[in-house]
């Protein structure tokens, strides 16, 4: 709706109004009462502020008419009208859950669960608003809706469209994967991706259109919790599978080549139950393709919660070995998810990580460094050396470098991080100012703001879970003089500690380049002294350089990106995947490769022509690499579909099937006649009152 | 809502702990969702189900670390040194903190007042740690000393490191040291207390939340750290359903702010709007960070707070 000649009925209001107002209720006089807050009174007293005038306005029923009589009359001097057409319809965004859970066979008549739900988000496809019923608009009024894939991220496979059939064509095509889901990414992709609104006429932007969210998944996302959609936004949750699956699955899995034994390989393994009675299943060890160990394990009922086992296996090879230990359920019914019943690892010859500490001058460091086993003696060399050491390509052969106070340049930006795995000490890397750095965070980016130095913090939180903190305790660490940095939004860049002065300790993760960031000087801090700092300095190597004692860094969870980096003048690199797929990949001129993200589980064999590097294989003048891909999660392995998609704030009921209840309808013109009718009344009601 | 007309003030432990409420809670222990191993080896029941639920990885052994952790088992069969990570396995303790706030003097009849209610759940739970020795600290923000003409907002004053029935007494007279008043600074109160605690275990914040500053940074900074949170908000019988009608002027008590107001039926369902959005917002926040939230009216029993809300939600077990 649009007005001719606003600025009349603005100045008539202006002064007409309050002119009324005043003469009836500036008069009253008011009782004082002491409360405990006007917190939360202060939006009703908003509202009550507004709206006290008519409190007393329906007492005085002549006010009312005169003010409704100045309204019309207000009205009628802005000579509103309503333009026909360009109103659009709703708009709709399908999450289609396809993560390794989906897989799972209890949907009903033999089918997945992601069968169901590619017929849930088509039966939310048939029940959209197609063009030209509305009320005033002749136009384009029908629903948009955009199909977004998600496991562990999110894939755009339709824009918004009304057109069916290319929706339908897509949610046809999804593939199931084998990793995690995690509904975040995919809320955030379709909220940057939701239109935009703006005031009309003015050419104000007014934030993001509220959109309508379908979830078709069994709830089994890791992130649930943390999930926010946008003001005004709704959210529909269909369940697919059933709540009661029980499952096995392999949730842990790691290979290790002893530093001191080379030969002697050891696998750890972690098998999770979630049936609801005892089961007993065989856990089989093959390597190379031949079974070479097999043992039994019961597990009692998991009516409380999930039950794990964990094992270990181990023997003797020199050779590098491709692992794969698989839970078989024995007796009743097959299982319904059998993608997480493998783990593989790839265990390569043995070696010490090679370390490049770069620094000025440090103490603590090198004594640090030097104590740690799988270290083969840290290369202590000044920013200088390694700025030519990256220019000539020797760099790339360093599995982890410690950047101590300085911080390399790259492809000409000063301060930002080439490929390559890095603890960076004293220092913010990918540094963007607190107001520029959006256009950088928009593209993706690990980046931090760097607010400068301050004054004394300590440790309050940080992430337990993680395998470089994990069974650290930084209680006691006190930093006498904090470098304040801040992860601006959009940012991947994520916090592993916090002190009460913010992040402390960060990874950055994009590309090629993996990184922990401590930004404060450790000298200036107690954790030196502390013994958390040592076993932080050999899991945070570890965690970087992949394990080095027989290939831990070639094991990558599902949805993750495989980095790597493969001996100088490697050349036609080729993938082969699980299935047998083979694809030609390209590697960087430093040797640096990021393959991925890998969607199945199973074991990759990257080859290329060239020099192999030490443990490599070598056959028919090809180099290769073995590399695995696991889905390891408890909670996908917890297949039970979730009775509500529990998020930030309010947990989301199923909405049953895929009838397209819910589906949004603007209703607007129908409440402007119910108003009408009501105001109708109002006049009638009056006109009986005058008349007694 | 309005501030109690001649409030209620506790001198002594039995004002604080009545001999009906020890009978009732003195079955109690404090309990965590997490895995606490225990103070004394052997004490705690532990929560762990088999041999490995709480099983997380393997990891070799290197410099630094505990040599308790290494796991024996895989020594003797591969001859050499894994640490078997589990869950933390530390001793638990238990942090009361209270809010002493202007806003938590409020509540009618006397007996319902909402920093009583809050002195009185704190002592519960404080007797609750100490038969059972674990580690007890007891923090209230804000307030004033009795006689001293005001306080600072981010106050803080803690009892530290009590344990056993013995310092019962400590607690109480600790807690009877304190009255309510003035406006309260919960984020650098929150940063004192982050600061200053140690250790791990179950923390229960006694609070209105009525900060209107926000209380998302200063619950973010109190739930690292290695501690349970478990918020539970205090609100007295006038706040969840006002008696207040007509035209009023309404003052707060910490800030003296006003707000004019006309209070009428349409008005008052609003109100109720806000409170339970209000509380719902507060409960939402405390899932997003893992804290467990409890609504309590300072009208209910202290031995209902803790035996049937705070135990139901595993604080107490």
């Amino acid at each position: 709706m649009s007005f001719l000649t606003p600025q009349w009925a603005i100045a008539a209001g202006a002064v007409a109004v309050p002119l009324v107002v005043l003469l009836y209720f500036l008069k009253l006089r008011r009782r004082v009462v002491e409360v405990s807050s006007t917190l939360l009174w202060r939006r009703a007293v908003e509202d009550l502020r507004a709206n006290a005038p008519f409190q007393r306005l329906r007492r005085n029923i002549l006010l009312f008419l005169q003010l409704l009589a100045v309204a019309a009359g207000v009205m009628a001097l802005g000579q509103p009208q309503v333009r026909g057409g360009g109103s659009a319809g709703g708009r709709v965004v399908i999450l289609l859950d396809r993560s390794a859970s989906m897989s799972a066979g209890d949907a009903g008549g033999g089918r997945t669960r992601l069968e169901e739900a590619k017929r849930a988000a088509l039966g939310v496809i048939e029940a959209m608003r197609d063009a030209g019923w509305g009320f005033f608009d002749a136009g384009p009024g029908a629903d948009e809706a955009m199909v977004i894939a998600f496991d562990e991220s999110a894939e755009i496979v339709q824009g918004f469209t009304s057109d069916k059939g290319r929706l339908r064509a897509s949610v046809e095509g999804i593939e199931g994967t084998d990793c995690v889901s995690r509904l975040g990414p995919a809320v955030e992709l379709a909220r940057a991706r939701a239109p935009r609104a703006s005031v009309e006429g003015e050419g104000v932007d007014a934030g993001a259109v509220p959109l309508t969210f379908h979830v078709v998944s069994d709830g089994r996302v890791e992130d649930g919790g943390r999930v926010e959609p946008g003001a005004g936004d709704e959210v529909y949750y269909h369940r697919v599978g059933e709540a009661g699956t029980g499952n096995l699955g392999v949730v842990a899995v790691r290979g290790e080549r002893s530093l001191a034994e080379p030969e002697k390989v050891a696998v750890f393994y972690s098998v999770q139950s979630t049936y609801a009675e005892g089961v007993s299943a065989d856990v089989v060890v093959s390597v190379d393709g031949e079974a070479r160990g097999r043992r039994v394990v019961e597990f009692d009922g998991a009516s409380g919660g999930p039950v794990e086992k964990s094992g270990v296996f181990e023997w003797s090879s020199r050779l590098p070995v491709r692992v794969e230990v698989r839970v078989e359920k024995r007796g009743g019914e097959p299982e319904a998810l059998t993608r997480d019943d493998s783990g593989w690892v790839s265990v390569g010859a043995s070696r010490g990580l090679r370390v490049a500490l770069v620094t000025r001058g440090s103490y603590f460091l090198p004594e640090g460094l030097g104590a740690l086993p799988q270290v083969s003696g840290p290369v202590v060399i000044s920013p200088e050396a390694f700025e030519a050491e990256l220019k000539d390509g020797r760099a790339g052969g360093y599995d982890v470098v410690v950047l101590d106070g300085w911080v390399p340049s790259w492809e000409g930006e000063a301060g930002r991080l080439p490929p390559g795995r890095y603890l960076v000490f004293n220092e913010v890397p990918n540094r963007v100012s607190a107001d520029g750095g959006a256009a950088r965070v928009a593209g993706g980016g690990a980046v931090l703001v760097d607010r400068g130095t301050a004054g004394r913090s300590s440790m309050v939180r940080w992430s337990r879970d993680h395998r470089v903190l994990r069974g650290l305790d930084l209680d006691a660490v006190t930093i006498f003089e904090t470098r304040v940095v801040e992860v601006p939004r959009g940012s991947t860049a994520r916090v592993l500690a916090e002190s009460t002065r913010g992040p402390a300790l960060v990874e950055l993760s994009s590309g090629g380049t993996r990184a922990l960031v401590v930004p404060f000087d450790v000298a200036a801090s107690d954790w030196p002294v502390d013994v958390s700092f040592v076993g932080f300095l050999s899991y945070a190597v570890d965690y970087l350089g992949g394990g080095g004692s027989g290939g831990l860094g070639r094991t990558v969870r599902t949805g993750e990106t495989l980095m790597d980096r493969l001996p100088g003048g490697a050349a036609e690199v080729r993938v082969s995947g699980p299935g047998g797929s083979l694809v030609e990949w390209g590697v960087s001129g430093e040797g640096a490769l990021a393959v991925g993200p890998m969607r199945r589980a199973g074991l990759y064999e990257v080859s290329w022509r060239g020099p192999a590097g030490e443990g490599d294989e070598e056959a028919g003048g090809r180099a290769s690499r073995v590399y695995a891909a696991n889905v390891v999660s408890a909670a996908e392995s917890s297949v039970g579909a979730a009775e509500e998609l529990a998020l930030s704030t309010r947990g989301v009921p199923s909405a049953g099937g895929g009838s397209g209840d819910g589906v949004a309808r603007r209703l607007w013109p129908l409440f402007l006649v119910f108003v009408l009718v009501v105001l109708m009344v109002e006049w009638w009601v009056y006109n009986r009152k005058v008349h007694l | 809502m309005e501030r109690t007309a001649n409030p209620e003030r506790a001198r002594t432990l039995e004002d604080l702990l009545p001999a009906g409420v020890i009978r009732e809670v003195g079955r109690l222990d404090v309990s965590s969702r997490r895995v606490f191993a225990g103070k004394l080896k052997g004490e705690r029941r532990s929560k762990r189900r088999g041999e490995s639920v709480e099983f997380a990885d393997h990891r070799p052994y290197s410099v630094g670390d505990d040599l308790r952790r290494i796991d024996w088992n895989i020594f003797g069969r591969l001859d050499r040194m894994f640490l078997k990570m589990f869950m933390e396995e530390e001793d638990l303790g238990l942090h009361v903190v209270v809010d002493a706030s202007g806003s938590s003097d409020a509540g009618e009849p006397a007996g319902a007042n909402k920093f009583l209610f809050m002195q009185r759940a704190a002592m519960a739970l404080g007797y609750v740690g100490l038969v059972n020795l674990n580690r007890v600290a007891c923090t209230v923000m804000g307030g004033r000393a009795p006689g001293e003409a005001e306080g600072s907002a981010g106050a803080v004053r803690s009892a530290r490191d009590l344990r056993g029935r013995t310092r019962t007494v400590d607690l109480a007279r600790f807690l009877c040291g304190v009255e309510p008043w003035g406006v309260l600074d919960f984020r650098r109160a929150a940063e004192r207390i982050a600061a200053s605690r140690r250790g791990k275990g179950v923390m229960v914040v006694l609070s209105d939340f009525f900060f209107k500053d926000g209380y998302e940074g200063g619950l973010r900074l109190l739930s690292g750290g290695g501690y349970e949170v478990y918020c539970v908000q205090v609100l007295s019988p006038q706040e969840l359903d006002p008696g207040v009608r007509g035209d009023v002027r309404l003052v707060d008590v910490e800030d003296g702010d006003a707000a004019e107001v006309t209070v009428s039926a349409p008005l008052l369902k609003r109100y109720g709007e806000y409170v339970r959005s209000y509380t719902g917002a507060l409960s939402g926040y405390c899932r997003k960070i893992g804290a467990g939230y409890v609504l309590a009216s300072s009208g209910m029993s202290v031995d209902r707070l803790l035996v049937d809300e705070l135990r139901r939600r595993g604080a107490l077990a």
